[in-house]
């Protein structure tokens, strides 16, 4: 199955990296739904809440207040200021 | 009892509760100094990813930036100075001081003006014993790397370099600071920071730049959201703050590494000190009983 390399990162450290089947953001036009393959995207990330679907079948949530993503290659790296887990996947 | 033998038993006591102190202090650092050198890791994947965009921008759109571009002529530079808050380090604080002096020299003959700003009460006591100007300092967590110290530093620099010159502003940020090679070896450096060098991928030539590895060759034409510029604008002061963040890390490790190092050769010296006075005291004490022993025999003689 088709996956992606997902990092979310903020300054003093990596908060998750895994494979991921589907990532959705926030962006400063609209909320954006990346699926492997997503062609090439760096975009601004408003304040909101981001998910994002970990290869084991559960679901990870969490608050960005800023910051931006940048998808290359089926690999999504989302940086954040500030970044808050509400759902942590097991 | 002699009063030598007092003298030296005094000398053993206070050397012992020294040596307690320089102990505990190694302990501390030692105890810090592996959570310090984990953070300067755990902060690379957020340095590897900004220059990765970064280089991206800069490969893929001709757009300059205020913070990219050279100025024509450099008229006055901001030096910032990153030192310790407490001594007992050995020669850290000193060594950057040293470092620092260099280059503020090497700008005034350059015929630039020079602003200051330090971090670490050792460069404010330096700079204040000498009757100096600086125009800010930061004190408290010099042995710490804080994200909010890093903002804020990069708020203040940012703001400077935007300000024209005839405004008090400048034209190029250098940072003094120390950089971690390993537990035994940290060396002072010199960075420009500011205005950054970003002109394409993988020409980030510096020590800091060379240590965000894993830079890839771009190979995907980048679709922008908004668009350049305003990704441009977001992602450059964050930039600033990995580089600035990365710089306060290796300062207190660094602290922390030398501090180590020098407690770990006080307590050993402390220990040669009390072995010394000792034999010293032991060496008086058996002196003393001679001397008696003599009286008491020809005293008896006498007799």
């Amino acid at each position: 199955m088709a996956e992606m390399i997902v990092e979310i990162v903020s300054l003093e450290q990596a908060v998750w990296t895994g494979t991921a089947r589907m990532v959705r953001v926030r962006t400063s036009e609209g909320d954006i739904g990346i699926l492997p393959g997503h062609e090439a995207v760096a975009g601004l990330l408003r304040p909101g809440g981001f998910a994002l679907d970990p290869l084991d079948g559960s679901r990870l949530e969490g608050t960005i207040d800023s910051g931006f993503v940048f998808v290359d290659n089926d690999r999504v790296t989302i940086v954040a200021d500030n970044v808050e887990l509400t759902s942590a996947a097991a | 009892m002699g009063a030598q033998i007092r003298v030296y038993r005094n000398k053993i006591a206070s050397t012992k509760s020294m040596k307690k102190i320089f102990k505990a202090m190694e302990m501390i650092a030692t105890s810090r100094i592996n959570k310090s050198r984990q953070g300067l890791l755990a902060a690379r994947p957020y340095a590897n990813a900004l220059t990765r965009a970064v280089s991206q921008v800069a490969t893929q759109h001709n757009v300059s930036h205020v913070l990219t571009t050279r100025p024509d002529e450099v008229r006055r530079a901001a030096v910032v100075i990153l030192t310790s808050d407490r001594g007992l380090a050995g020669s850290y604080s000193s060594n950057v001081l040293k470092e620092a002096e260099g280059l503020l020299e090497l700008l005034h003959g350059e015929g630039k003006e020079t602003k200051v700003y330090l971090i670490g009460r050792k460069a404010q006591a330096y700079f204040d014993f000498r009757s100096r100007p600086y125009e800010r300092n930061w004190t408290g967590d010099t042995d710490r790397a804080r994200p909010e110290r890093a903002r804020e530093l990069r708020e203040v620099l940012v703001e400077d370099l935007e300000t024209s010159y005839e405004d008090g502003g400048v034209d190029e940020i250098h940072l003094v600071y120390t950089s971690f090679q390993s537990m035994v070896v940290q060396e002072p450096r010199v960075l420009r920071l500011l205005p950054l060098e970003v002109v394409d991928a993988n020409a980030l030539t510096d020590e800091v730049a060379r240590e965000f590895d894993e830079l890839e060759e771009p190979d995907s034409t980048f679709e922008f959201e908004p668009g350049p510029e305003e990704f441009l604008d977001a992602v450059l002061p964050r930039y600033i703050d990995a580089r600035l963040y990365a710089s306060l890390s290796h300062a207190a490790t660094s602290e922390l590494a030398a501090r180590q190092k020098a407690m770990k050769a006080a307590g050993d010296n402390a220990d040669e000190l009390i072995k010394k006075y000792t034999r010293l005291m032991n060496n008086a004490r058996q002196a003393e009983i001679t001397t008696e022993l003599t009286e008491i025999v020809s005293g008896a003689e006498a007799l």
